[in-house]
């Protein structure tokens, strides 16, 4: 016997009824009593995915390399014209291209959250949370390998990183925020519409043309430049490349008002799915 | 939600560990359906309108109505029948997985499920490392994990396989090891789900003795099965569901006996007699009959007591050497209890001209809580015209509720000392 009292009741509605603050403090409270079964998810498919094949640690370095080499061939061809963007442009393509990336598995791993636990999520009681977190450690950790690379290679171009990029894994935080927003929502309808969920998918890759990862910020169409002005990741985005590069940046206010924003869309997308998740797992089966 | 209980250090007998009070629960049949009413459910959740599932939409139906009981601490409760009557659907509920659509379900401490045998393992790990993970997935700290890993190993019987990947087990090894796991985290209330459906002999023998440990430790306990021996064994007591619905709750033997019934009572009510052939141009069967009376089409009698079969028939001609074939079978195609004819039994029957009675006295029907069909044929000599064929007369056996099995037996029982 567990020596364990603690009552527990299920109802119909109950998520529905927890306020916000509650859904909040419960998160965190599960994340935190899950933080084992956290660590040993993380082991179990860091160490295994790695173990396997030597091209799989290579692809890792190598992929966010093959992944901007058409812009910096279309940028050496003269087909794009990026404007000014202050340092040697494959550089700066790499390093903006690769924050973007992280938005967009942050984005990944909260819309997968359910999906990862398939199996055994119809038979196990365990907080949820624990697989969202584990998701979100699995890309960070895929990311900074290949930042590690990319870093690399800025030196290689002589561009050399200001000392405030040890506040990198804060600066990040707003775009977990995001993107785990939007995810999060997204897991709940894709149980429900796998349609909705890849046309979704494709305009949210589209965004990468309306944000200043492949151009420079001052942009000389004006009709891109106001939305790059009204896009939330523009600020983010730059901000982050800039305290990287020049350990300041002139888009600060706004990225710190988006983080903000960010925070409250995350917390009401919790609250969402918290909510959701009920109904959806018994679609699950 | 969750409250915290102060746990007093005398617990009192009545100490209620899982209630479920006038619980039921929806599904949809159709999955595009399924999925529409997620969605729509989805959005009105977001949009905090509450949600009332007592209705029924198209598609859907009750896995579960109106389900109603208690569990006290170290009681036991075995929970029977059919494939589809919510068995699952129950455990599931006071698991968590999902909520009821209605009604409330309570749990007093943690519970621990014998369902989910090698969650989340991992196929290129090793065994070792499995139990931390599997483990960490049922709930247990990893201190407690290093306490309890001998135990587990050896309950396991994996050795020296403990370090080897788990994808190189036999699927026997998966499952020992699952159950190994599973089976020590410190619980209050264990779900159990058909775990005799896998495992050899001597793993369920361990099974059930480790069960037993944990009743007597005050582990209270949720029995599904399909084993009705292993049901009166362990259960305290027993609810029977059909289609959702509880039928009975209480006594085990009695909650078995009906089940049986029902079990049986489905395939006579949609049986019918099938009355093929009675006869030809020089010879009919007039009435077919039996010594207990055909009640609603169905006839009902005792174990280890005789039936008779009496046809009534008139001919214009004799009829020698006939062969009559008796065969009783269960209510599906297939086996059957016993098929044979007069001739094997080396009797000879003769059916003369005029109007007779043609009566065959099975002896002591020593068949248990079953259903059977009896079919009937009658064959001139040489087996090349059927006379007369009546099949799926349905026959109800009622027998000893304490004893399990099909059969009966009487046992007389024996004990010498002996001196040395």
């Amino acid at each position: 016997m567990s020596g364990n009292s603690t009552i527990t009741i299920y109802e119909p509605n109950q998520r529905h009824k927890t306020g916000f603050l509650l859904t909040l403090s419960l998160m965190i409270r599960n994340i935190i009593s899950s933080r084992e079964l956290i660590f040993q998810l993380f082991i179990r498919d860091f160490l295994m995915s790695y173990k396997k094949s030597f091209l799989g640690w290579s692809w890792i370095f190598l992929s966010p390399i093959f992944g901007v080499i058409s812009w910096i061939f279309m940028n050496a061809t003269g087909i794009l014209t990026p404007g000014n963007v202050g340092i040697p442009y494959p550089a700066y393509v790499l390093l903006s291209s690769s924050i973007w990336g992280l938005f967009m598995s942050f984005y990944t791993s909260a819309k997968n959250t359910l999906s990862a636990g398939t199996g055994f999520v119809m038979q196990v009681k365990y907080p949820h949370e624990a697989l969202l977190v584990h998701q979100t450690l699995m890309a960070f950790s895929n990311f900074i390998i290949s930042f590690l690379i990319n870093l690399g290679v800025l030196f290689a171009f002589g561009v050399y990183p200001h000392w405030k990029i040890v506040y990198f894994p804060l600066l990040v935080l707003p775009l977990f925020f995001l993107g785990a927003a939007i995810g999060l929502v997204m897991s709940v309808i894709t149980v429900a519409s796998t349609d909705f969920n890849k046309a979704f998918d494709v305009l949210f890759g589209l965004t990468l043309y309306v944000t200043p990862v492949i151009y420079s910020p001052a942009a000389s169409n004006p009709a891109l430049e106001r939305i790059v002005r009204y896009n939330p990741l523009t600020y983010l985005i730059c901000a982050i490349r800039d305290v990287i590069l020049y350990g300041k940046s002139d888009y600060f206010t706004g990225y710190l008002i988006v983080s903000g924003v960010a925070l409250l869309l995350f917390i009401i997308s919790w609250k969402i799915f918290y909510i959701s998740e009920d109904l959806i797992i018994e679609k699950m089966i | 939600m969750s409250l915290n209980i102060l746990r007093s250090n005398t617990l009192s007998d009545d100490d209620v560990v899982l209630k479920i009070d006038d619980v039921s629960k929806k599904f949809c049949r159709s999955l595009k359906r399924s999925m529409f009413y997620g969605a729509q459910d989805t959005v009105k959740n977001m949009l905090g309108i509450s949600q009332d599932f007592s209705d029924l939409r198209q598609g859907e139906f009750w896995a579960l109505k109106n389900v109603q009981f208690e569990l006290k601490r170290g009681e036991t409760l075995g929970i029977i029948g059919q494939n589809g009557c919510g068995k699952t659907t129950l455990l599931r509920l006071v698991n968590g997985i999902f909520p009821p659509s209605q009604g409330k379900v309570t749990v007093k401490g943690r519970v621990g499920a014998l369902i989910a045998v090698g969650a989340g393992f991992h196929p290129h790990m090793t065994g070792r490392e499995n139990i931390f993970l599997n483990g960490s997935i049922l709930g247990m700290t990893r201190r407690e994990i290093h306490r309890k890993f001998d135990s587990i190993v050896d309950f396991a019987e994996i050795g020296e396989f403990i370090d080897a990947p788990v994808s190189t087990y036999s699927s026997g090894m998966y499952v020992r090891l699952g159950f190994a796991i599973a089976i020590h985290a410190d619980i209050d209330l264990l779900l159990v789900d058909e775990i005799l459906a896998v495992g050899d002999l001597g793993f369920i023998l361990k099974c059930f003795n480790k069960i037993g440990e944990l009743k007597r430790n005050g582990v209270s306990i949720l029995y599904v099965s399909h084993d009705m021996q292993g049901i009166i064994n362990m259960s305290d007591s027993v609810l029977f569901l059909h289609k959702g619905i509880a039928q009975f709750y209480g006594n085990p033997s009695k909650a078995i006996s009906l089940y049986k019934k029902t079990f049986s009572e489905v395939f006579t009510s949609e049986g019918e007699i099938e009355r093929v052939t009675n006869g030809n141009q020089y010879f009919k069967v007039l009435d077919v009959s039996f010594n207990y009376p055909l009640i609603d089409n169905k006839l009902s009698m005792h174990s280890n007591e005789d039936l008779i079969v009496r046809i009534m028939y008139e001919s214009d001609v004799d009829y020698d050497d006939v062969l009559f074939d008796i065969c009783m079978r269960i209510p599906i195609p297939g086996p059957y209890f016993m098929q044979t004819t007069n001739r094997a039994l080396s009797k000879t029957i003769n059916l003369k001209k005029g109007r007779g009675m043609l009566e065959a006295v099975i002896n002591k029907v020593t068949l248990n809580n079953i259903g059977m069909y009896l079919d009937l044929a009658i064959w001139n000599k040489g087996r090349t015209e059927m006379l007369f064929w009546n099949r799926n007369f349905p026959v109800y056996v009622e027998g000893n509720a304490s004893s399990s099995g099909f059969s009966f037996f009487e046992i007389d029982y024996r004990c010498d000392n002996i001196l040395s």
